[in-house]
């Protein structure tokens, strides 16, 4: 885990030094698969040089929408972009996320899922682009528990991944 | 802007869902379903089990339940324990001192459990089904059913306090044995003519397990109207599950609970 974290700070020290101060914006239309859902959403991207944060929000439908019942999840992440060409970016990004999922309409108490992932995110294209990321790693649950009238969490293995286009300007 | 804000958690947070399946009941399969990837826990593991029984809406669970060769009950899907465990052989040759040291080879690492490590509190007001295993793989031979039937005796389980239990078995020859004990006895089967054959012989008969695939809203229909049970498995993905409640069975054995509950409630 130390050595982990000490080449990440070195690659973003590194990646900080002599860059020009390039900002932009993107925004992408995506669909993805989680282990939980699909999902469809919106993902808006702020670049900095080289680095870039990024922010999510998704609908997931497979179990909910036919039934008039939304299953949001927004998230934030952080990447850098390690390979950089004109037309094609790959970045290793690290997310995080929370999902709520309403199982029983009227009195029930929903589930939660926090996500904090890994993974990588690959843009080709300019102004407009193919956008693929994939990530996976900690899925922990809050699973409200009718015995102990309480919410119990429960950690997993979990994954992500999307496809979409992006237009940055 | 207040009106814009109240507006957008509406569309993020609101349901509406429609209750159209009051009658039908939801069984966790196996706790909380069978080779479900969203599971976080094994099949027919207390863990799993526990799970399935403190969600909301939940009501009951089906484990698959093996005798082990010194005569006490096990929950396991598969013949053999090589395929998901560290042990290897059948249940029904291993003895409790080996079973004992069995863990799945999962992240959790969870052990295999005895039927009777299920909490009986949790039951409370529930239903639990036993899918009983009757054969051996490794030797090819039957499992004993006086031996079944004197450890679940054993357990409580023909006279259950507080919960109901049903039996489920696909070996036509246990019926009778079952029935005599006093369980409520629920036959797998297969095809309408299975139904009708098994109704003219064990007319005690508790109820019917079908296939998703293999029974039809009017097949449901036929069966309710003798009187008899129907429950219905290999119940997975939001269509299959909505599929299922449409033929309206008494209860469905569901390999995502969630997502069953998502639709009834």
């Amino acid at each position: 885990m130390r050595l982990f974290l000490l080449v990440f700070i070195c690659v973003l020290s590194l990646t900080s030094i002599s860059q020009e101060n390039i900002r932009s914006n993107a925004i992408s239309l995506r669909a993805s698969i989680a282990k939980t859902d699909y999902f469809t959403g919106l993902e808006w991207v702020h670049s900095r040089s080289k680095q870039f944060v990024l922010g999510q929000f998704d609908i997931g439908y497979s179990r909910t929408i036919l039934q008039g019942c939304f299953f949001p999840r927004v998230g934030i992440g952080y990447g850098i972009n390690l390979i950089d060409f004109k037309v094609f970016h790959l970045a290793p990004i690290v997310t995080t996320s929370l999902s709520r999922l309403s199982t029983i309409s009227a009195s029930g108490r929903p589930d939660y899922w926090s996500e904090t992932f890994v993974g990588y995110r690959l843009v080709f294209g300019k102004k407009l682009a193919f956008v693929q990321s994939s990530s996976c790693g900690l899925f922990h649950e809050m699973i409200y528990n009718t015995f102990s009238e309480k919410y119990s969490g429960i950690s997993s293995f979990g994954f992500y991944g999307s496809i979409g286009v992006q237009y940055a300007w | 802007m207040r009106g814009s804000i109240f507006f957008l958690v509406l569309i993020a947070f609101g349901c509406s869902k429609s209750k159209q399946y009051d009658t039908v009941r939801i069984y966790g399969h196996a706790g909380t379903g069978l080779e479900n990837i969203s599971s976080v826990y094994h099949d027919n593991t207390i863990e799993a089990v526990d799970l399935a029984l403190s969600m909301q809406g939940c009501n009951g669970v089906e484990v698959d339940v093996q005798l082990s060769a010194d005569g006490d009950l096990w929950l396991f899907h598969d013949a053999q324990l090589e395929s998901e465990t560290n042990l290897s052989g059948c249940i029904p040759d291993a003895f409790n001192a080996v079973l004992s040291t069995g863990k799945y080879s999962t992240l959790h690492q969870e052990k295999i459990a005895r039927l009777s490590d299920i909490d009986t509190n949790h039951l409370q007001g529930k239903e639990i089904v036993l899918d009983l295993r009757h054969y051996n793989e490794c030797d090819g031979e039957y499992v004993n059913v006086a031996q079944i039937i004197d450890r679940l005796v054993d357990l409580g389980y023909s006279s259950p306090k507080g919960f109901t239990v049903l039996v489920n078995v696909s070996l036509k020859e246990w019926i009778q044995p079952f029935l005599n004990a006093g369980f409520n006895t629920v036959l797998s089967i297969y095809s309408m003519s299975e139904f009708n054959y098994a109704e003219s012989i064990y007319p005690g008969i508790y109820g019917y397990i079908m296939k998703n695939s293999d029974v039809t809203e009017e097949n449901v229909e036929a069966i309710q109207q003798t009187g008899k049970k129907l429950f219905i498995f290999e119940v997975r993905s939001p269509k299959m599950t909505r599929e299922a409640f449409r033929k309206a069975p008494d209860g469905i054995l569901s390999d995502d609970l969630r997502t069953a509950i998502i639709e009834k409630y």
